[in-house]
C-alpha cells in the first residue's frame, strides 16, 4: 500500500503542481519549446488546472481497472495463480521461489559451520535440512508439519544458547500474559 | 514490484509485468507523449511521467495486491525492515538514477535539463526533511527509513513537475509532498485486508 501512498499520491501532487506553478520561462530553457507551451497559474493559464485533474483521473481509472482485470485473468489461468502456498509463505519467498537467501543471518537454524570450500558434490557432504526445520520459530515449524503447537511444554522461547533476542521476547510474552493481551503464546491457534 | 512481497509467485508476476507494460503503461504513455495522444492535444503538462510512470505504478500495485490478498498476520512475527543500510543505499542509487531520468527528459544537455535536476534535488531534500519532522512528531526519533521514504516521494512528485516549475516552487512542492504522502501512508489502515511492506518499490 505504501507504493500507492508514495508513487500514486506523489505523482498526483506533482501533476497538480504543474497547473499552479508551471512557468513558460522554465519550459523554454531547452531552446526548443520557447513560447509554444503555456505554463499554469504563473502564466495566468488558469484552465490548466482542470486539464491536469482530468488527466490524473483518467490515468488512475484506466490503470487500476486494466491492472485488476489482468491480475484476475492471470490468476484464473491454471498454473499461473499469483499467490504462493501457505507453506511457502511460512518459509519465505527466498526459499520457495529462489532457493537462495539474501538474509541468511536471520535464519537461526542453518548450519553456519558448513560454509567451507566444497570438497565433493553437495548431496554427498551436506546434511540436508528439512523444510520444517528451517525456522527459528517453533510454532512455524509445527504448523508446517500439520499439527498445532504443543502449548504446554514449549513455545520456542527457551534459552538455547544461539538466539540473541530470546530473553527479550520471553519477557515480553510474560508481560502480555499478565495483561491478558492477544498474541501471548498458548493462545495462538493454528489450522 | 513490491506489491507481491512475501506472498506472490515469481513466474505469474513476470507474465503480469509483460502484459501490464503492453496494455497499461504503453497506452498511457502514448496518451500524453505521442503527438496524436488525446492528453497531448488536450494540453496536459507531464514532464517525465507523473501519469504513465507514477500514478500507473501506484494504482497497479494497489490492484495487484488487492487480487493477492493480505499476508497472514500470524506469520508476521518479525515484521520490520531487514537492513536500514541497504534501504539507504537503494534510495541513494535511486536518487542518482532519477537525476538521469528527469534531466534526460529534456532531450538534450541544455538549461532545462539542469533546471530539472536542480528541481528534483530540491523537492527530494525538502520532502525528506518534512517526512522526518513528521515522524519525529510521533516517535521523537530521527528515522532514516522515514528520510528514505520522504526522499522517494519528493523525487516522484518532481518527476511530472521538474521541467515546468521554477526552483522556489520546487521547495514548496517538496514540503507539500512530504506532508501529503506521509499522511497517505495511513490510507492502508482503511483497507486492512491489503498489505504491502513498508518501502516497497515498483
Amino acid at each position: 500500500m505504501d507504493v500507492f501512498a508514495e508513487h500514486g499520491v506523489a505523482g498526483i501532487v506533482g501533476l497538480i503542481f504543474n497547473a499552479f506553478f508551471g512557468a513558460g520561462y522554465i519550459i523554454g530553457l531547452d531552446g526548443v519549446n520557447t513560447g509554444i507551451i503555456a505554463g499554469g497559474f504563473l502564466d495566468s493559464n488558469f484552465k490548466q488546472l482542470y486539464i491536469q485533474i482530468a488527466y490524473v483521473v483518467a490515468c488512475m481509472a484506466y490503470s487500476f481497472v486494466i491492472s485488476a482485470i489482468l491480475a484476475y485473468g492471470i490468476n484464473y489461468i491454471p498454473g499461473l495463480h499469483l499467490r504462493a502456498s501457505e507453506e511457502a509463505e511460512l518459509l519465505g519467498m527466498d526459499d520457495d521461489q529462489l532457493g537462495e537467501f539474501a538474509y541468511d543471518y536471520v535464519e537461526v537454524r542453518r548450519d553456519y559451520l558448513a560454509w567451507t570450500p566444497a570438497k565433493d558434490e553437495p548431496e554427498k557432504q551436506e546434511n540436508p535440512v528439512e523444510p520444517h526445520e528451517r525456522h527459528g520459530i517453533q510454532e512455524h515449524s509445527q504448523a508446517l508439519q500439520g499439527h498445532s503447537p504443543d502449548s504446554s511444554s514449549s513455545h520456542g522461547n527457551e534459552h538455547t544458547g544461539i538466539q540473541g533476542d530470546r530473553h527479550g521476547i520471553a519477557a515480553e510474552d510474560q508481560e502480555k500474559k499478565a495483561l491478558g493481551a492477544n498474541g501471548a503464546p498458548g493462545e495462538q491457534k493454528w489450522n | 514490484m513490491g506489491a507481491i512481497a512475501e506472498r506472490g509467485r515469481l513466474i505469474p508476476s513476470m507474465v503480469f509485468i509483460f502484459l501490464w507494460a503492453t496494455l497499461v503503461y504503453c497506452p498511457v504513455a502514448c496518451w500524453v507523449w505521442n503527438i496524436n495522444g488525446w492528453a497531448f492535444k488536450y494540453g496536459v503538462l507531464d514532464y517525465a511521467g507523473g501519469g504513465p510512470v507514477e500514478i500507473v505504478s501506484g494504482m497497479s500495485a494497489l490492484a495487484y495486491s488487492m487480487v493477492l490478498g493480505k499476508r497472514q498476520e500470524k506469520m508476521m512475527l518479525n515484521f520490520r525492515p531487514h537492513n536500514v543500510s541497504l534501504i539507504t543505499l537503494g534510495t541513494i542509487l535511486l536518487w542518482f538514477g532519477w537525476l538521469g531520468f528527469n534531466g534526460g527528459s529534456a532531450f538534450g544537455a541544455n538549461l532545462r535539463a539542469v533546471m530539472a535536476c536542480w528541481n528534483s534535488c530540491l523537492a527530494a531534500m525538502f520532502a525528506s526533511m518534512t517526512w522526518c519532522l513528521l515522524d519525529f512528531r510521533l516517535a521523537k526519533k530521527w528515522s532514516m527509513v522515514g528520510w528514505c521514504s520522504g526522499c522517494i516521494s519528493g523525487l516522484v512528485a518532481a518527476t511530472p513537475a521538474s521541467g515546468f516549475i521554477p526552483p522556489w516552487s520546487a521547495i514548496i512542492l517538496g514540503i507539500i509532498t512530504g506532508v501529503i504522502c506521509n499522511f497517505a501512508t495511513k490510507i492502508k489502515f482503511w483497507y486492512v485486508h491489503r498489505s504491502s511492506p513498508e518501502n516497497s518499490r515498483n
